[in-house]
């Protein structure tokens, strides 16, 4: 019996302080939502000029290196028309965007080891 | 029972350097094949089963003594080291001082995306409901004769976090290690098959088929200030929760701050690899013959299903609690994602509501509950290991 109860008293006591804890973040939560929300409506209005003359810089910039990239276009349409098995005519290439790495360094130094050693 | 035969054995096996297997340790290489079989070819979570499975083999070889202690002798009153000890004896205080699991805590920080549940913060109390199960657990290995420290850890199988489990255990019942992580892992695996029957007969079908709102946008501010909250808060409730909570949090914010790009990936690769390596084997050693094969590791396996049904039970039933708070607008079936195996149990409250409504995604519903169960089992052992510790 002296068990039981005991136990109980853990079972209600631990999963109370469980939710004290986790109501008690809820709560946290919303007040920092409320908070930032209030700061990032400002910083939205600061920043929004800023964007847009990034976006117009990018495009002079893309502008510039659309002649420089029409190698690297007719390559890539190539690499893919292979690997699709298609003809390069079916394939229309809007865009080409360099997607930054995503592999850790150490997996990629490791690559260009085994590249090294292996070839 | 064979104790003294057994010790015999071990002293001749000192003395000669013959190897002499025991049945029982031939018993546990045989489970030992079966688990790297689980792991391999079922691909039961292998990335821990593995290392486990092959530690337990390596621990139960008689001659290797890979897990021996150093051993000391007196000369002339000076303290004089005789033999120098197994390598795994020297990983495995990694884990008998706690190192292992906070260190695995803050890969898995960087991992997490904590956005869904800054979203929608109310799926904390789901995460919290999904505990029952370690309470539950505890409750029962209590009745079945087990003492305090050894139902807390049993109980924390529940939580379904494998380092929780370790952690508290290695501190409150390290003798038990070995089942203990054995059965967490294994039903870890085994979620995708006892969560859906239990979330089917605790709802109706109109319940399932709830579609949830789409999850707000959640500013880089907020995500950056949660895990420093969630740290000072936690940590002042409840003290003996800090190293899990701190360091998941820590990698957390290497991951949302996006200055420290290199420490985070290091974090959530080859960090996290490396003292998974470590903390597999070594804990996969503890599971000698002379531990591992005594009814009390069946008890330990049955316990652990059933902790792992509560919380599923716990995170469903307050689902429906809040389904009708909310006047339908959330799917109790995000609930049972609330036991922390992070993503696993998301996904199988996205496969069992996409079977009610193939147009319902409920993946990113679930990932709140889901994350929120990781900081909820933390909390849940920091409390047993204040109450027990």
């Amino acid at each position: 019996m002296d068990i039981v109860l005991d136990s109980v008293k853990v079972m209600v006591l631990g999963m109370g302080t469980v939710f004290v804890v986790l109501i008690g973040l809820v709560f946290i939560i919303k007040a920092l939502h409320r908070l930032t929300d209030k700061s990032a409506s400002k910083a939205e209005q600061v920043f929004e000029p800023a964007q847009k003359s990034d976006a117009v810089n990018n495009a002079v910039q893309l502008q510039e290196r659309v002649e420089e990239d029409e190698e690297l276009v007719a390559v890539i349409a190539a690499a893919v028309a292979a690997s699709l098995h298609r003809s390069t005519h079916d394939i229309v290439v809007r865009s080409i965007k360099r997607v930054p790495a995503i592999t850790p360094i150490w997996n990629r130094v490791g690559r260009q080891e085994q590249i090294v050693t292996r070839l | 029972m064979n104790k003294p035969f057994i010790e015999v054995i071990f002293d001749f096996i000192q003395d000669s350097g013959f190897a002499v297997i025991t049945w029982q340790q031939a018993l546990m290489l045989l489970i030992s094949w079966f688990l790297i079989y689980l792991a391999i070819k079922k691909k039961y979570e292998p990335l821990l089963l593995l290392p486990i499975a092959f530690g337990m083999m390596l621990a139960n070889l008689p001659l290797a003594g890979l897990t021996a202690e150093p051993q000391y002798e007196m000369v002339d009153g000076q303290m004089k080291l005789k033999q120098i000890g197994g390598l795994l004896y020297y990983l495995y205080q990694g884990v008998k001082l706690g190192v292992y699991p906070p260190l695995i805590f803050l890969g898995i920080g960087a991992m997490t995306d904590f956005g869904p549940l800054i979203a929608n913060p109310s799926s904390l109390l789901l995460g919290a409901a999904a505990q029952l199960g370690i309470f539950a657990a505890f409750f029962l290995a209590r009745l079945l004769g087990f003492d305090n420290n050894a139902a807390a850890s049993i109980g924390i199988i529940g939580g379904a976090d494998g380092p929780t489990a370790i952690f508290l255990t290695s501190k409150l019942k390290p003798e038990l290690l070995g089942p203990i992580a054995i059965a967490a892992y294994s039903y870890m695996a085994l979620i995708p098959m006892i969560q859906p029957p239990i979330m089917r007969v605790l709802t109706t079908k109109k319940e399932r088929q709830v579609v949830m709102k789409q999850l707000r946008p959640v500013s880089k501010l907020e995500k950056v200030l949660f895990p420093i909250v969630v740290t000072v808060v936690g940590s002042l409730i409840v003290p003996s929760a800090a190293p899990l909570l701190g360091m998941l949090m820590l990698g957390n914010l290497f991951r949302e701050s996006f200055v420290v790009d290199r420490l985070s990936k290091t974090a959530q690769n080859e960090l996290i690899n490396i003292i998974t390596i470590f903390l597999g084997v070594t804990v996969g050693a503890t599971a000698t013959a002379e531990r591992f094969l005594s009814p009390d590791t069946l008890k330990i396996i049955a316990l652990g299903l059933l902790a792992f049904a509560f919380s599923t039970a716990g995170g469903v039933l307050f689902g429906k609690v809040m389904y009708w708070a909310t006047k339908g607008k959330i799917n109790p079936l995000i609930g049972s994602a609330g036991v922390s195996a992070v993503p696993m149990a998301a996904r199988v409250s996205q496969v069992v509501g996409q079977q009610e409504n193939p147009s319902n995604f409920l993946l990113m519903h679930a990932m709140g509950p889901n994350v929120a169960g990781v900081i909820g089992s933390a909390i849940a052992a920091g409390v047993l290991l204040n109450l027990f510790g």
